[in-house]
C-alpha cells in the first residue's frame, strides 16, 4: 500500500471512529429506544405465536423458530436499516455544507461512508447486542450453532449486510443531489427492507410472486440472508448472493458518486 | 382581552393555509412524499394480509376484522400526523431554544406549537384508513357482525378518539421533554410501538403490554375494544362511553402535566 492510500485509509477511519464518539454522547436515550425496539420485537413474536399456535412447522419454520428469527431481524435491523445518516447527507446538500465535503481532499463516497460506518458500528455495540441480551433473557435466543465453520458464514454475512444496508443509505444521501426531499427515499427503503428483506415474514413464507420479487431485490441482504445463516439455515450461495450485491451496489455508488460531482449544485450556504 | 374559540379557529387556519403553501412550493416533491407514505402504510396491512391469506386467523380475528380494527387507527393517526405532529419535534424546539419563540407569542404555547404545521401529506393515509374500513365493512355488514350505527361509529367517532388520544400521549411524552430534553427517543416507546401494537386484536400481547396498552398507554381504547364490542367478539357496551371519556380525561392530564413542565423550562440562550 502506497504512502498516501495509507493516509487517506487512516482519514477514514479517523472519520468512522468520531462518528462512534458523536453517538457515543447518546447512549443513554439510546438504551431507553433499545428497551422500546425490544417492544417492537415482542409484538411480531405475539403475532406469529399467535398465528402458528398449535400448528406443525411450515417449511421448517415452528413456533419457536419463527420467534429466534424475528428477534434475530430486530438485532441485525440496527446495522443495516435504523440509521437516517444518507437523510442527513442530503440534508448537507440543501444546506450547503456539501460544497465543502466536496472541497476535502478526500473522496465522498469513503467520508460518507466512513461515517455510515461508524454508525453502524456503535449500533451494532449500543443497539444489536444489548437488543439480543433482552431476547436472550426473554426468549432464550440461543447462540449460533455450528461451531467455527458456522461462525465462518455467520461473520462475513453480517458484515456483508452492513455494507449492503450502508451503501443503500449512502444511496438515499446521493439521491439528494438529484431532489429536494430525501426522507421519503429513507421511509420507503426502511418498509422495502422489512417487507421485500423478510424481516418481518421469511422469504418461505411469502406467497410465491412476492417471494420470487423478494429473491431478485438487494433487500434480503438486510435481513432475511444473515439472521438465515446464524439460524443454520442456507450456506456458503448465501454469502455469494450477498457478495455480489454488495460489489454491484459499491459499484453503482461509485459510479452515481462520480455524476454527482459534475451535477453539483448546492442550494443555500 | 378575551378570545373565542372563532378566533383560535380563524388563526389557526391562517397559520395552517401558510404552512400548507410552503410545503406545495416543491411540488414533485411533495406529490412523492403523499405517494410513498401511503405506499408504506398500505405495505404495512399487505403484511397483514399476506400473513393471514396462510393462516386465516389472528386469535380469531379475520382478515377483514382486522381491517375494521386497522383502518380507525390508520385514521386516527393520519388526522394525529397531520394536525399535531410538531409536538413529535418538540425535541428540536427545545434543544435549539425555538421554545422561546413560541412562549412570547400572544395565545396558548400548545396551540402556537401545533399551529406551526399542518402536514396535508397524509391525505393518502387517511384515504387508506377510509378504504380498510370499506373492505371490513363489505363482509361484517352482509353478514350482519357489524350494524350501520357500528359502522358509523368506527368512520366518525371512533377515529377522532384515537386522534386525541395520540395528541395526548404525544403532549405528555413532550411534556417530559421540558425535564430531560432529549425524547425522540422516548416516542419510539411511547407512540411508535404502541401504534403498531395497536392494529393487531391486543388479546395475542403478553399480559403486561396488554396492561400498559389498556393503562398508562390507552390506545386500546382508539381502536381494540370499542371494534371487538362493535363487532360482537366481547366487551361490553359500555366501552363506546368510556373511549371519549379516556380521550378527554387523556387529553386533560397530559395539558396538566405540560403546563408544570412548562414551569421548568430554560432556554438555551442565545
Amino acid at each position: 500500500m502506497n504512502p498516501s492510500m495509507h493516509r487517506t485509509l487512516r482519514t477514514y477511519a479517523v472519520s468512522a471512529r468520531m462518528s462512534i464518539r458523536r453517538n457515543l454522547q447518546y447512549r443513554g436515550q439510546h438504551m431507553i429506544n433499545n428497551f422500546a425496539s425490544a417492544v417492537f420485537g415482542f409484538m411480531y413474536i405475539a403475532i406469529w405465536r399467535a398465528v402458528t399456535v398449535s400448528r406443525p412447522p411450515i417449511e421448517g419454520y415452528d413456533s419457536q423458530t419463527l420467534t429466534y428469527y424475528i428477534a434475530l431481524c430486530q438485532c441485525v435491523l440496527w446495522i443495516t436499516t435504523f440509521d437516517r445518516s444518507g437523510v442527513q447527507i442530503a440534508q448537507r446538500i440543501r444546506d450547503g455544507s456539501a460544497g465543502i465535503d466536496l472541497m476535502r481532499p478526500l473522496g465522498l463516497m469513503g467520508l460518507h461512508m466512513s461515517q455510515i460506518y461508524g454508525v453502524r458500528l456503535y449500533n451494532f455495540a449500543f443497539r444489536s447486542l444489548p437488543m439480543a441480551m433482552i431476547f436472550g433473557a426473554a426468549v432464550g435466543l440461543p447462540l449460533p450453532g455450528g461451531g467455527a465453520p458456522r461462525l465462518l458464514l455467520i461473520i462475513p454475512a453480517w458484515l456483508l449486510a452492513m455494507h449492503v444496508g450502508a451503501t443503500l443509505n449512502y444511496l438515499i444521501g446521493l439521491a439528494g443531489f438529484w431532489t429536494v426531499e430525501t426522507g421519503w427515499l429513507y421511509l420507503s427503503l426502511q418498509t422495502l427492507i422489512l417487507m421485500m428483506g423478510g424481516c418481518s415474514l421469511p422469504l418461505e413464507l411469502m406467497p410465491a410472486g412476492m417471494r420470487a420479487v423478494a429473491a431478485v431485490l438487494p433487500f434480503a441482504c438486510c435481513g432475511y440472508y444473515p439472521v438465515s445463516l446464524y439460524l443454520g439455515r442456507g450456506g456458503v450461495e448465501v454469502l455469494l448472493i450477498m457478495f455480489a450485491w454488495a460489489a454491484a451496489l459499491s459499484g453503482l455508488a461509485a459510479w452515481l458518486t462520480a455524476r454527482a460531482r459534475l451535477r453539483a449544485e448546492v442550494v443555500g450556504g | 382581552m378575551r378570545r373565542t374559540a372563532l378566533d383560535f379557529w380563524r388563526v389557526f387556519w391562517f397559520l395552517a393555509a401558510k404552512g400548507m403553501r410552503e410545503r406545495m412550493q416543491y411540488k414533485a416533491s411533495f406529490l412523492l412524499t403523499v405517494l410513498f407514505r401511503t405506499l408504506s402504510t398500505t405495505m404495512d396491512f399487505v403484511l397483514i394480509a399476506v400473513i393471514l391469506a396462510r393462516f386465516r386467523f389472528i386469535d380469531g380475528w379475520d382478515v377483514f376484522e382486522v381491517a375494521l380494527l386497522y383502518g380507525p387507527v390508520t385514521l386516527a393517526r393520519s388526522i394525529f400526523d397531520a394536525f399535531a405532529r410538531e409536538l413529535e419535534r418538540f425535541e428540536h424546539y427545545l434543544v435549539s431554544g425555538d421554545y422561546d419563540g413560541i412562549l412570547v407569542r400572544p395565545w396558548p404555547t400548545v396551540f402556537a406549537l401545533l399551529a406551526r404545521k399542518v402536514d396535508v401529506t397524509r391525505i393518502g393515509m387517511a384515504l387508506q384508513g377510509l378504504v380498510l374500513i370499506a373492505i371490513g365493512a363489505s363482509q361484517a355488514l352482509p353478514a350482519g357482525t357489524l350494524s350501520p350505527a357500528g359502522l358509523a361509529y368506527l368512520v366518525l367517532v371512533l377515529p377522532l378518539l384515537g386522534a386525541m388520544i395520540l395528541t395526548a400521549i404525544s403532549m405528555a411524552t413532550a411534556a417530559i421533554g421540558f425535564w430531560v430534553i432529549r425524547i425522540d427517543d422516548l416516542y419510539v416507546f411511547t407512540m411508535y410501538a404502541p401504534l403498531s401494537a395497536a392494529v393487531f386484536p391486543l388479546s395475542i400481547y403478553p399480559g403486561w403490554l396488554r396492561g400498559l396498552l389498556h393503562t398508562v398507554i390507552p390506545v386500546a381504547f382508539a381502536g381494540y375494544l370499542p371494534v371487538l364490542f362493535l363487532l360482537g367478539k366481547g366487551g361490553s357496551g359500555w366501552v363506546l362511553v368510556a373511549s371519549p371519556a379516556v380521550a378527554l380525561i387523556s387529553l386533560w392530564l397530559a395539558h396538566r402535566l405540560w403546563l408544570t413542565g412548562e414551569r421548568q423550562y430554560h432556554s438555551t440562550g442565545s
